[in-house]
């Protein structure tokens, strides 16, 4: 299966983003790159659950 | 097969049947043991169940005539007193009891011994609603703790279909009825933690399947449950039935349908939630930009009143002042000058001779040289008088000095 950030993960980070650009002093730089970064992950996460479909599968109890 | 009598399924069924009816001692038997499987037809009014020891179990069936006569339908591991008819069930080819009446003898072994069990695990903290976990909002992996052919599996999946859940289920199969059941689901749940995978897993166990549910009031399990890593919820219950699973676990639900929509986060919420957080993260980014561009301002400010360029300004504006200041010192002090100098001027202008003689003063002179005393003079020169106008010439006749007679009186 491939590797993708885990949509819980990417929400929290975008928990993260929101909380961070809420702060009294953070530099412009960083906040563009927050924007950049939320704005990126945000698309990501709805990209995903777009294209997701259950995924079911079997593992073996020893 | 010659020789045999082949009989259909139901000539056998009918036979065995007969063969028990005939024993008087088996007319009006009483037996002992616990309920299990109870099942009370609403439709009918008769009551199913059976009754069982260690050893064995007997199927009961009571009808509606003589369960409305009981005082009470006994419950699931009550322990019980039956009074009945052996037969046999044609249709099932099952040995049963055609159960008259029903004695209270009290809890059996197992409904006491799963009682003294609850009171344990209670006691030690295990079901304090404090210590459950809540269920990951948003898992992308479920472990599902069930039978590979049961009912519970299938139900399951639809449920998170029917949500939309675009994530991963792993299913860990195992038994989930008989006396190898609770070790079969200690074994899934080891495999699951070993795999790490799932944020959350379900036992489930299919409705329909057998009433037995002593596989999930396992007192290891129950332990294992609660040391599990991630939350777990219980599937395996009845709508009035709580496990001794159901109660150690974070999150009960009925059904495994139920337990479906408990744990599949709703894409619809899913997409809300992460437009919330996008649009929150557009609405503060604009508010820093914001906050940034006064600052800068500010800066921008502070900066220039600091600046080389303003300090040059600062300076030429003194410089024009000190400048100012000179040229109206030098001003000041030209006129000065010049005052002093108008007066000086005057005062020469009133020493000139000129001026003097313009006043009637003249002045002698003998052979071009100022006469300054009379000694310089004898009689008969000719002196040169200087007026303002003029020169007068004429011959000195007598002289004398201040005090003295003039000469001539005295030549005379």
């Amino acid at each position: 299966m491939q590797k993708r950030p885990a949509i819980e993960q990417s929400l929290q980070r975008l928990e993260e983003i929101v909380g961070q650009l809420g702060g009294e002093n953070v530099s412009l730089d960083d906040s563009l790159a927050l924007f950049a970064e939320g704005m990126k992950l945000s698309q990501q996460c709805m990209e995903q659950l777009d294209q997701a479909e259950l995924v079911i599968e079997e593992h073996s109890v020893s | 097969m010659a020789g045999f009598q082949v009989l259909t399924v139901s000539q056998l069924c009918r036979y065995v049947k007969s063969l028990l009816e005939e024993q008087r001692q088996l007319e009006d038997v009483m037996v002992k043991g616990e309920v299990s499987n109870l099942s009370f037809k609403q439709m009918s009014g008769h009551l199913y169940f059976s009754i069982r020891d260690e050893g064995g179990l007997v199927r009961c069936v009571m009808f509606s005539r003589y369960v409305q006569n009981l005082p009470e339908i006994p419950e699931n591991g009550a322990f019980v007193l039956v009074r009945g008819a052996a037969t046999l069930y044609e249709r099932d080819g099952a040995f049963q009891l055609m159960v008259y009446d029903i004695q209270p003898l009290g809890a059996g072994q197992g409904k006491q011994d799963m009682d003294a069990l609850k009171r344990r695990l209670q006691g030690e903290g295990l079901f304090d609603p404090a210590r459950k976990r809540p269920l990951p909002p948003f898992p992308d992996t479920i472990g599902v703790i069930t039978s590979r052919e049961g009912a519970a599996l299938q139900d399951i999946i639809r449920s998170f279909r029917r949500r939309g859940y675009g994530g991963r289920l792993i299913l860990y199969p195992c038994l989930v009825q008989g006396a190898g059941a609770p070790a079969s689901v200690l074994r899934a749940l080891d495999a699951m933690e070993q795999e790490n995978l799932c944020q959350a897993a379900v036992i489930a166990r299919g409705g329909g399947s057998s009433e037995d549910l002593s596989a999930f009031n396992d007192e290891e399990l129950a332990r294992r449950v609660c040391r599990c890593g991630v939350p777990v919820v219980s599937a395996v219950g009845h709508e009035v039935d709580f496990t001794i699973l159901d109660l150690v676990a974070d999150a009960r639900a009925a059904t495994p349908t139920a337990a479906g929509e408990l744990m599949a986060p709703h894409r619809d919420a899913l997409a809300q939630r992460v437009n919330t957080l996008r649009e929150a993260i557009q609405s503060r980014a604009r508010e820093q930009l914001r906050r940034q561009r006064q600052r800068l301002d500010q800066d921008i400010r502070l900066l220039s009143a600091v600046s080389p360029g303003e300090r040059v300004k600062k300076n030429r504006q003194r410089l024009d002042y000190l400048v100012r200041l000179l040229v109206d010192a030098q001003r000041h002090r030209t006129q000065a000058l010049r005052g002093r100098t108008l007066s000086l001027v005057r005062q020469l202008e009133l020493l000139n001779p000129a001026a003097v003689m313009r006043k009637g003063w003249s002045v002698a002179t003998l052979e071009g040289k100022v006469l300054t005393t009379v000694a310089e003079v004898t009689e008969g020169q000719r002196l040169t008088t200087i007026l303002a106008d003029g020169e007068v010439i004429s011959v000195v006749q007598s002289y004398h000095r201040k005090g003295e007679a003039y000469a001539e009186e005295t030549g005379h």
